[in-house]
């Protein structure tokens, strides 16, 4: 009898063993796309995937994954799982997460099968095919996931549209556009590197986490599924990077420029989660400032740039700036969602006392001097008059398109304002890394399609609030305050006969 | 340039992990990597184990066996993972070594 293949044996089969020269067509018609960012490849064999996933493990794994996960959502409604969450205000972390992190997955999906069918490496287009049918994946279980919510709660119905309109999604949808529009080797950067290996502990791990602690079952579920996923992008992530690095010495200064720009884009991408994580989660696992120092500082600073100082990399522009405003970047994104909560498709609220107390226990350096005074100044404001909006619109960043909310590194009393001319037109920033990422590609971010300006364009459903969030597909009740909401009424009458706890 | 001269950045002690589901088997799989590597530390926090190490962490295909009673295939790793901190360095038929590759 044969002799069964090893792992090893068996994926270089299935990738390299099955990868043939085209002769109908020169080898650059079949892959146009890989050289005009400048990398150079010499040798695509040296290209390593560790996880060595092949199609027929890749079909068995998947499958039960999906079915563990199925099993689990299907229990879920039978049992009237919704009841069991922490409390009401809870799913609205999850609402920001189908509106802003769902149809990213989508992107992914889309933008992967491209890398799959142009990279001329075997091993690069096999990592890259498993990844794209994954993120198709991960949009599929998150919608399928989240969909037992939508029958009980408001902001859950539209997500696909909000995420093309709404102001706050811009700023992921921005993020993802931004890759895709760059070549396969910047894309790869950004995505598999900078966003799945760099920083993806910090988005995923606590809120999987979190949605344990809270009791939803759903997001537990999928999230692990999906992350089970996620280490073989992370790993297909660190692959590319070394890859680049090692195949030639001209290609280090084109990926620090890279490293640079994705590390501050998807670094402003997380002040939204960095919101989520100390504000919307009744139960609280860690606060951003832990896990940045954690995620962070400790795993990849300590952990991976050593390893990478050997090819010349440094750590990315703006982490000195990240690592001060880990202080105060949740408290200002917060603050931003609660002033302009009337147009945003979750509900948002003044934490309680004893979440108040959490945060000047977690942050002593800012939060009792900066942050904590407006919320008891808000509370006023409820309890005398009831609750206030900023009903204006706010400037935004022209690279991150976050509005012009966070402070100087070395002031939180002070906002910070930058701004460059570009053919004699202003633009402005909220930072120096937006500033410097704009000045290095000015063609691209001129182009940006920032919310505020298509109102005032006239391109959003009309000149008032109701027809602009009209054209959001926000209903009444996605949007606004918490206490009174359609949400909140329902929590409370549901668990009336509950025991106070 | 060193990370440990950011700015601002307090530089602690380097280590590689593997964090893992909290279920049955993810439960034998850390008590395999506890007995391989010493030095192991397995903490949590909801619904997520976390096990590191300071150098390299290895999991072995028998040891698994031996605490899970069953046949297990190193692949069968992807049914646990949700993270990692490292590099995985070698992944075959019988052991997966996560480690950096400087020390
Ligand atoms: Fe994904
Ligand atoms: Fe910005």
């Amino acid at each position: 009898m044969a002799r069964k293949l090893g792992l090893r044996e068996t994926y270089a089969a299935m990738t390299r063993g099955v990868n043939w020269t085209p002769s109908y067509v020169k080898e650059e018609e079949a892959f146009p796309y890989h050289q005009f960012e400048g990398i150079k490849i010499h040798d695509w064999d040296k290209w390593e995937d560790p996880f060595r996933m092949t199609v027929d493990n890749y079909w068995k794994y998947q499958s039960e994954k999906d079915r563990r996960l199925y099993a689990v959502l299907d229990s879920f409604s039978q049992n009237q799982g919704h009841l069991n969450i922490s409390d009401g205000r809870y799913l609205n972390a999850i609402k920001l997460f189908l509106q802003g992190v769902t149809p990213l997955e989508y992107m992914a999906h889309r933008h992967f099968m491209f890398i799959a069918r142009y990279m001329p490496g075997p091993g690069t287009r096999m990592a890259a095919l498993c990844q794209s049918i994954d993120e198709l994946r991960h949009t599929q279980i998150e919608i399928h996931s989240m969909s037992p919510y939508n029958k009980y709660y408001s902001g859950f119905h539209s997500m696909r549209k909000m995420h093309d309109r709404v102001w706050y999604l811009s700023v992921p949808k921005s993020y993802f556009d931004d890759a895709v529009t760059a070549g396969p080797f910047e894309f790869l950067t950004a995505i598999s590197f900078s966003f799945e290996y760099l920083l993806t502990n910090l988005l995923f791990v606590p809120f999987m986490s979190g949605a344990a602690y809270n009791g939803d079952l759903p997001t537990t579920t999928f999230g692990f599924s999906a992350q089970s996923d996620e280490s073989r992008h992370m790993t297909l992530g660190l692959q590319v990077i070394k890859f680049l690095l090692e195949q030639d010495e001209a290609n280090v200064p084109i990926v620090q420029r890279w490293l640079d720009k994705w590390f501050w884009r998807g670094y402003r991408l997380n002040s939204l989660v960095a919101a989520m994580m100390d504000y919307m989660l009744p139960k609280k696992v860690m606060s951003w400032k832990e896990a940045f120092e954690l995620y962070f500082e400790q795993q990849m600073l300590d952990g991976l740039f050593p390893d990478l100082a050997r090819y010349g990399i440094k750590p990315p522009m703006g982490v000195e700036q990240a690592i001060k405003e880990k202080e105060k970047i949740s408290h200002e994104t917060y603050w931003a969602l609660y002033n302009f909560g009337f147009a945003a498709a979750f509900n948002t609220w003044i934490p309680t006392n004893s979440e108040l107390d959490w945060m000047t226990e977690k942050y002593p350096a800012t939060f009792d001097r900066y942050y904590r005074p407006r919320y008891e100044k808000a509370q006023k404001i409820v309890d005398e008059n009831g609750r206030f909006f900023m009903l204006g619109l706010p400037q935004l960043c022209q690279v991150c398109q976050i509005p012009m909310i966070f402070t100087e590194p070395d002031d939180p009393g002070k906002i910070c304002f930058r701004s460059s001319t570009y053919k004699a037109e202003k633009y402005h920033f909220c930072s120096d890394g937006c500033k410097q990422i704009f000045d290095w590609e000015p063609e691209k971010y001129v182009q940006s399609w920032l919310p505020v300006h298509e109102i005032y364009k006239g391109n959003c459903g009309g000149p008032s609030v109701p027809e602009v969030l009209d054209w959001y597909g926000i209903q009444p009740g996605d949007n606004g305050e918490y206490q009174g909401s359609v949400d909140q009424l329902n929590w409370a009458s549901w668990h009336k006969d509950f025991a106070p706890v | 340039m060193s990370a440990s001269t950011v700015e601002g950045h307090i530089a602690k002690e380097r280590f590689i992990g593997v964090d893992l589901q909290d279920h049955e088997e993810a439960r034998g799989i850390v008590k395999a990597i506890v007995r391989d590597n010493p030095e192991a530390k397995v903490s949590q926090i909801p619904g997520v184990i976390k096990v590191t190490c300071h150098h390299q962490l290895q999991i072995n295909r028998a040891t698994v066996e031996q605490e899970l009673r069953h046949e297990w295939d190193t692949q069968e790793f992807n049914m646990s993972i949700i993270s990692y901190i490292g590099d995985i360095q070698e992944w075959d038929d019988d052991h997966i070594l996560v480690k950096w590759s400087t020390d």
